[in-house]
């Protein structure tokens, strides 16, 4: 009954689904009529009725249904021919010979019943032993060339493999034969690949078919369709895996040329980009690996526009799956130049694909090779080199190029040096491509072999270029030392660049670049406010000459970037940029400071907020070489040399940082101090401390702390100074002490004075103690002034053991100790937490003192 | 009814019954056969089998007639004879029909017949050139046929059985195939190959189709068995063609460079008979293999190429 098309309110899955019932009614009707003619074995009339059965398939109302539909009529005809295959069976089982059934199916008139029938009856022939396998296999695969309709076709041959899917030969030759049962040989192993790869080949052709025919169809509908229908075609492959099983000759000469010739020659997008995927997922990793060269040459001969990124990166994945798994996998790959394959193939098939393989599908296949690459050959850096290179050749590519364009017209070239900025999937692709071997190589010496790794990073934004810059950095877990000379360490600045400069490296500041290095062209040279001069000639040669101290304008457009940015963040980078001091190889002293010194120029560029935070590392390390420099009794100029470096080094320091100079300072003078012979660099650096001092620390509290800390340095360097040179920074400290705001700072401060303060001067220890007490006793906050005197006494105590003064003699001491023994007593101090706590101090000394009476000559034991 | 055609005079008296030698162990054949067209299972089952022994060329044809009369009445004749006959008859022009073989042998004299006899008669090697054939507008029969015959005003009693002849022929010397390019300029170009002209009655034809331009778009494609019989002689020829079997080879469309193979049963059309050229110059029967291919708007494309059918065994029942 054809369906009416009548009914206008019909859609069209209720109008499907009409079909469909009746559909699966009619084979359900013909059905019992075959089971009751089977019953009664009326085989020709059964044959006649699963004819009806198999002809459902082609009725107009299963012509209306779409694939999926299609297969439900599919499977119950499906189930319903199995009924006269197992009646067949049973007979030829009984000795029945088959070949009458199977020429007796071919008078159905009707082609696609009359095939399904003989796949049937086929089936049953060789199940029987009656017929070679591959002669029935030939045979139907051929005469199913009787349905040209896409559709039906595909099902029908869907049908064939199914049924003859456990039918196939597996056997490689004819001699392996099992012939104990009879004498027909049923073939090879190769009957059944030919017979599979006919079947796929003309499955694929009728499934590419589709598309053209229905040109009236909606081609969005087509395509589902079309998807639907896939798998059939697919399970093919799938039966090829299996028939090859582990035997890699089979595939490499027979499985895989053939397949690819299909795929190749059916020049349709969907199917070859589905089948190609299908190879990389049905066969074993290993066969992969031997046929990467064949597989890389189909992707190069596939059609424009299909999806590459699908088909490459399904195979790379799987590769790098099975390089991870096991050594000996790794080792095959390395023997077979999986990489090489990739390298030398991937350019092709791009080049071939042109605009239709966008740059983010580009940057995916480039994540993934990069991940292989780096699971199957982590030692190659070139490799990995080379993966970084294509990447930068797309992106020149996609974004323009500030390459090759010198010949070009200058209006041209205007337009190709800026590139389009990266769209953000795009950007962290890249940046994928670009951390993946920082975190794989773990060292910061192999990274810096990748002479595309910097190009690549020219393209990301600066906030990217930055974090990849501080995960290189932090990517170099043990700190082993893998500078060796300038030029790498110049090498990897270029790398972190966008740590150590003030904005984004790359195309624009080369663009905008007048010559020489144009990555450093854009430096700001005004972010340096002092010592300009000085500090030029500290810089690299070529920067220096180009652009000028510019306006203070750009000054403060600089600074106001800077605060923008997470202040956390900035600080914990600049400590990382801080720390590849200690990437730098120190065994030879010299050559360590010819590094440090090309160290420091490259971190000159960073400004001075960032110098505060990256020069502080370096200047220890100098000191650390000046030391072993002293202890391995080098040239005695070198430690100078070194000494003068340090010194330099903190002049680069901005005045914001004063404090912190002044420390670096007294280091520097600390350390001149205990190698010897270097008094005057103990005495510039004390002496340019008081100068900072005076000059740029400003709050009370800051300049407390670095006047303790300059008298402290002074009491350790005074034996390496000569005394006239002591007494002048003793007596700057001293005059400084005095003039401090409060009373119980120049209390403190003079007490400290005293200790350092030599016998023979002027200003001698005494007085120190003299001048404390005074201050001391000035304190209006009574608990504050017994605590003070009490501070001063046992100062006086100090200093009169190292027999600097004699603080007995003239009762100093006695007087002090009286006039705190008073305090104490006074009725309002008794019982207090305060007045403990003096009482406890006080009688600590007294003990101290009672022990060593006879030290202290003169103090009136009985008093105390 | 019998019965009240006796009482009125017109009834038969008696019964008159052929049996021919071996009936039980001869051969038959099927006269009556169901073309063999698509949707086989459809077609009705009311032409009921006629049956009839088989006969070679020269085969004697013997056996005995059985008179039994009715009621044991008495029967008056004027002798009781036995034809042997071969005929064409043109069904629709039976004047045009003709008697090619007659021969006669006497059973009984005149006289009275009082009770059932029984006589037997016998045909030596009887000539029976032609197959039996049964068409549209012709058939060629060989039967017996008794006669009664009776008083002058009285009918004589008839009674006819028909037997079946055919001949076998040998294997044919040369069979060439048949190759042919054919097509429609700039839309269809298709190049048929079958292995061979000649078939036997349950032959297989086997052939090849090669699609060498495909612009229309087709539905499917079948190959027809059409039988051509030509019946009676100069102006009075009647001419009808009949598709006798109708095999689709292909469903869908096929693009340019597809190949579809060509597997037919013949046995699977009973109303087959081998071709005939001119019995008798009374008839011919010509059989031709029509490839058809029908496209979207069912127009229908075709190429009829002349095959011989030949006997290579009997068909038998």
């Amino acid at each position: 009954m054809p369906p009416s098309h009548s009914s206008l309110s019909d859609t069209d899955e209720g109008r499907e689904g009409r079909y469909l019932r009746e559909s699966i009614a009619s084979v359900r009707l013909h059905a019992q009529r075959l089971r009751r003619a089977l019953d009664a074995d009326r085989l020709d009339e059964a044959v006649k009725i699963a004819a009806d059965v198999a002809a459902e398939l082609r009725s107009i109302a299963a012509a209306e249904l779409s694939p999926k539909l299609y297969y439900d009529v599919y499977l119950s005809v499906g189930a319903e021919l199995r009924v006269l295959e197992n009646y067949a069976m049973e007979s030829a089982r009984r000795g029945a010979p088959v070949l009458e059934l199977y020429e007796r199916v071919q008078e159905t008139p009707l082609v696609l019943p009359r095939l399904y029938l003989l796949i049937t009856a086929g089936s049953v022939y060789i199940k029987s032993q009656q017929a070679a396998a591959k002669d029935v296999l030939r045979d139907l695969v051929e005469m199913c060339a009787g349905v040209q309709h896409p559709q039906r076709g595909l099902f029908l041959r869907a049908y064939l493999s199914q049924m003859m899917k456990d039918k196939l030969p597996d056997v490689l030759s004819e001699d392996e034969h099992d012939e104990d049962s009879n004498d027909i040989s049923a073939g090879t192993v190769h009957d059944s690949i030919s017979f599979v790869i006919r079947n796929f080949t003309e499955m694929n052709r009728l499934w590419v078919r589709m598309e053209r025919e229905a040109s009236t169809r909606d081609i969005e509908v087509l395509e589902k369709e079309r998807l639907e229908l896939r798998i059939l075609v697919g399970s093919n492959i799938a039966t090829l895996g299996r028939l090859v099983g582990s035997n890699l000759d089979l595939y490499k000469t027979e499985v895989l040329p053939a397949i690819v010739e299909q795929i190749v020659k059916c020049n349709d997008s969907i199917a070859q980009e589905y089948l190609a995927d299908c190879i990389a997922q049905v066969f074993p990793d290993d066969f992969h690996l031997q046929t990467l060269e064949e597989f890389m040459h189909m992707c190069k001969d596939l059609k424009k526009g299909v999806n590459m990124r699908i088909i490459l990166s399904s195979i790379i994945q799987r590769l790098s799956r099975f390089v991870s798994s096991s050594s000996e996998a790794k080792h095959a790959a390395i023997q077979t130049g999986a990489f090489t394959v990739f390298r030398d193939k991937l350019p092709a098939v791009a080049k071939h694909q042109g605009s239709s393989l966008n740059l983010t599908d580009r940057l995916r296949i480039h994540v993934e090779l990069m991940n292989f690459t780096l699971c199957s050959e982590p030692n190659r850096t070139d490799y990995v080199d080379d993966v970084l290179g294509f990447t930068v050749h797309d992106m020149q590519k996609f974004l323009g190029s500030t390459y090759d364009h010198g010949k070009k017209s200058k209006s041209f070239r205007k337009i190709s040096t800026t590139y389009k900025p990266l769209i953000t999937d795009d950007e962290l692709l890249a940046l994928d491509v670009l951390t993946k071997p920082l975190d794989k190589f773990k060292s910061v010496g192999s990274v810096l072999k990748l002479e595309n790794f910097v190009v690549l990073q020219n393209f990301l934004s600066y906030e990217n270029q930055k974090a990849l810059a501080a995960r290189l950095l932090l990517s170099a877990g043990g700190y082993s030392k893998c500078i060796h000379n300038v030029n790498t360490l110049k090498k990897l600045f270029r790398y972190v660049a966008p740590l150590v400069l003030e904005k984004r490296v790359g195309s624009d500041a080369e663009a905008e670049g007048t010559g020489g290095d144009g990555m450093y062209q854009k430096f700001d040279m005004s972010t340096i406010t002092y010592h300009h001069e000085y500090l030029l000639a500290l810089m690299p040669v070529g920067s220096s000459t180009a652009p000028q101290l510019e306006s203070s304008q750009s000054l403060s457009a600089d600074t106001s970037a800077i605060s923008e940015e997470d202040t956390e963040q900035f600080e914990k980078n600049q400590e990382l940029v801080a720390r590849i001091v200690y990437l730098c190889e120190d065994e030879n002293i010299g050559e360590a400071l010819s590094l440090y010194i090309v160290l420091r120029q490259e971190l000159i560029r960073g400004g001075g907020k960032r110098l505060s935070i990256t020069l502080p590392s370096l200047m220890f390390a100098s000191l650390r070489l000046a030391l072993r420099c002293s202890k391995t009794n080098c040239d005695g100029d070198l430690v100078e040399r070194i000494l003068s470096f340090a010194a330099e080094s903190v002049e680069l320091l901005p005045d914001s940082s004063a404090l912190l100079a002044l420390r670096l300072r007294l280091h520097i003078a600390g350390t001149a101090a205990s190698l010897g012979g270097v008094s005057r660099f103990v005495y510039d650096n004390i002496s340019s401390g008081f100068v900072a001092y005076e000059q740029h620390i400003t709050t009370s509290r800051d300049q407390h702390k670095a006047l303790q800390q300059i008298i402290a340095t002074m009491g350790f360097v005074r034996d390496a100074l000569p005394e006239d040179s002591f007494e002048a920074l003793a007596n700057r400290a001293i005059k400084h002490a005095t003039r401090s705001l409060t009373r119980s700072d120049q209390c403190v401060l003079l007490c400290m004075c005293a200790k350092v303060a030599p016998k023979s001067m002027k200003g001698s220890p005494i007085s120190c103690l003299m001048k404390a007490e005074e201050a001391a006793e000035c304190c209006v906050n009574a608990a504050e002034r017994v605590l003070l005197m009490l501070d001063v006494a046992s100062c006086a105590a100090q200093v009169h053991e190292t027999k600097m003064a004699n603080v007995c003699e003239g009762q100093f001491l006695g007087e002090l100790m009286k006039k705190v023994r008073e305090i104490m007593s006074s009725k309002q101090n008794k019982g207090s937490a305060l007045g403990k706590v003096v009482a406890i101090r006080y009688g600590k000394l007294v003990g101290y003192l009672k022990q060593r009476l006879d030290v202290f000559e003169g103090l009136d034991g009985s008093e105390l | 009814m019998e019965a009240a055609l006796g009482f009125i005079g017109l009834g038969s008296p008696c019964d008159i019954s052929v049996d021919l030698d071996a009936a039980s162990t001869r051969r038959y054949v099927n006269q009556n056969p169901t073309s063999s067209t698509l949707h086989s299972s459809t077609k009705s089952n009311n032409d009921n089998p006629l049956l009839l022994p088989l006969f070679t060329e020269s085969e004697t044809v013997s056996g005995k007639v059985t008179v039994s009369l009715k009621d044991g009445k008495h029967m008056q004749h004027r002798g009781i004879k036995i034809d042997f006959v071969g005929t064409i008859e043109m069904v629709y022009d039976r004047e045009n029909s003709q008697q090619f073989t007659s021969l006669e042998r006497l059973l009984e004299d005149p006289g009275t017949l009082t009770a059932t006899k029984t006589y037997r008669f016998e045909f030596t090697n009887v000539e029976k050139s032609y197959d039996t054939y049964s068409g549209i507008n012709v058939k060629l029969r060989y039967f017996l046929r008794v006669s009664i015959v009776r008083s002058q005003y009285t009918q004589d009693i008839c009674k006819q059985v028909d037997i079946a002849v055919q001949h076998l022929v040998d294997k044919p010397l040369s069979n060439q195939e048949i190759r042919m390019e054919v097509g429609i300029e700039d839309s269809l170009h298709i190049e048929f190959v079958y292995h061979n002209s000649k078939f036997h009655l349950t032959d297989v034809v086997i052939g090849r189709i090669y699609f060498m331009l495909v612009r229309i778009n087709l539905k499917r494609m079948e190959l027809e068995i059409r039988k051509r019989e030509s019946a009676g002689t100069g102006a009075n020829v009647y001419n009808e063609t009949e598709t006798v079997m109708k095999f689709e080879v292909m469903d869908g469309a096929p693009v340019r460079g597809e190949v579809i193979p060509v597997r037919m049963f013949l046995g699977a059309c009973r109303a087959l008979t081998p071709s005939y050229r001119s019995v008798n110059n009374k008839f011919s029967v010509k059989y031709y293999l029509n490839l058809v291919l029908v496209d979207e708007t069912d127009r229908r494309y075709f190429k009829q190429s002349e095959i011989t059918i030949w006997r290579k065994s009997y068909q038998t029942v």
